[in-house]
C-alpha cells in the first residue's frame, strides 16, 4: 500500500527542537518533512502519504484542533508536543482523536517508541 | 441507564468532595450514589444503573485507573469521568487512550464538570439507544428464514421483485410472498426501515 511510508511531516516553530528532532528521527530511519507552520498542512497531506504528524501544540497561526481536523481528514495519525500545565488541552485532543500527546521535554525513547509502533501498525 | 437527567456514581475516597458532589448534582437534577472507594465499589453484588461515573484517581486499596479497566473489561459503556488533584498530562493521556470520556483536575468549577457530565450523559445515551435498535434488529432479522434472509438482501440492495425473481430462480409471486413475510416478522412499514436495519447490523460486524 501506497501509506507504508517512513515519512514523518514535523510541525515546530522552535527551530533549536526542529534540529534536534530532525536528526534524531533521520537517524531512525525516518524521513522528516519539516514545515514550520500548520497553514499549509491540508495542501501537504493532500500531496503525499505520510505515516504520522508531529507537532507543536501551541502554533502562532493554527489552533492545535484545528491541526488535529486536518490529519483525521486525512486519516493520518497525529502526536502533539505540548507543555506542562496544559492538561485540560491535552485532554480536549486526545478526546476530538488524537493519537497520543507528549509534555516537553520528553525523553527520545518515548516518542521514537510512539513512532515505531505506529510503523509496524498494519 | 436510567430516567429523568440521570444518574451519577461517584467513587472517591474523601467524604466531603463525596458530599459537595451529591450536592452539586442534586441541585443540577441528577440522582447520585457514592462509593468511599474502589474497593467497596467493587464488593456490591451486582453494578448500579447509571449514566456516568465520576472517579477519583488515587484511593486507598484499588486506584481509579484499576476500576475504569475492570469497568471496560466487563464490557461497560458507561462513560468514566475522571477527577483528580494531581494534574499529570501522562496519566491523563493513557485515562483517554484507554476510553475515559473525560478528566477533570481540581480546583474546578461547578459549571465545567456539569458541562462534562452533560456531554457524557448525553453521547451514552445516543450510543445506548443505538445499541438497542442494533439488538432489536438482530432479534427480528434472526427470525426470518434463509431464503426469506436471501429476499430481504436483494430488496435492501434495490431489487425490484422481478430482479430478485430472476436473480434466486424462483417466480416473483414466491418472492412477493416471501416479501410480506419479511415485512410482517421484522415489523418494519417500509423498505427503508428495512434498509436501515439491515444496515445497522451491517455496521455493528465491522
Amino acid at each position: 500500500m501506497a501509506g507504508k511510508t517512513n515519512l514523518i511531516i514535523l510541525i515546530e516553530p522552535d527551530e533549536a527542537v526542529r534540529t534536534a528532532l530532525c536528526s534524531m528521527l533521520k537517524q531512525h530511519e525516518w524521513t522528516v518533512d519539516v514545515i514550520e507552520s500548520a497553514t499549509g498542512l491540508a495542501t501537504t497531506l493532500g500531496a503525499s502519504t505520510p505515516r504520522v504528524v508531529v507537532s507543536e501544540s501551541s502554533l502562532r497561526d493554527t489552533p492545535a484542533a484545528e491541526v488535529l481536523a486536518a490529519c483525521k481528514a486525512a486519516s493520518v495519525p497525529i502526536v502533539f508536543l505540548g507543555h506542562r500545565h496544559e492538561i485540560q488541552e491535552a485532554v480536549d485532543l486526545m478526546r476530538k482523536g488524537a493519537h497520543d500527546y507528549l509534555e516537553k521535554p520528553f525523553p527520545q525513547a518515548r516518542l521514537l517508541s510512539i513512532l515505531e509502533e505506529l510503523r509496524t501498525e498494519e | 441507564m436510567s430516567k429523568g437527567k440521570g444518574r451519577i456514581c461517584i467513587v472517591d475516597d474523601d467524604e466531603a468532595v463525596r458530599e459537595s458532589l451529591r450536592v452539586l448534582l442534586f441541585s443540577a437534577g441528577y440522582q447520585s450514589c457514592q462509593f468511599e472507594s474502589a474497593d467497596a465499589f467493587l464488593a456490591e453484588p451486582s453494578r448500579p444503573e447509571v449514566d456516568a461515573y465520576l472517579l477519583d484517581f488515587r484511593m486507598p486499596g484499588t486506584d481509579g485507573m484499576t476500576l475504569h479497566k475492570q469497568l471496560v473489561d466487563e464490557g461497560c459503556h458507561v462513560p468514566v469521568i475522571f477527577i483528580t488533584g494531581h494534574g499529570d498530562i501522562p496519566l491523563a493521556v493513557t485515562a483517554i487512550q484507554r476510553g475515559a470520556a473525560d478528566f477533570l483536575t481540581k480546583p474546578f468549577e461547578d459549571r465545567e464538570l456539569l458541562e462534562k457530565i452533560e456531554n457524557a450523559v448525553r453521547q451514552f445515551r445516543a450510543l445506548q439507544s443505538e445499541l438497542d435498535e442494533i439488538e432489536a434488529a438482530r432479534v427480528r432479522l434472526d427470525e426470518l428464514t434463509p431464503r426469506e434472509r436471501d429476499v430481504l438482501d436483494l430488496i435492501v440492495q434495490g431489487h425490484s421483485n422481478k430482479q430478485a425473481a430472476a436473480h434466486l430462480n424462483i417466480s416473483p409471486r414466491t418472492v412477493e410472498i416471501h416479501r410480506a413475510r419479511v415485512m410482517e416478522k421484522t415489523g418494519a412499514d417500509s423498505v427503508a426501515t428495512l434498509v436501515r436495519m439491515a444496515g445497522l447490523l451491517d455496521q455493528d460486524k465491522q
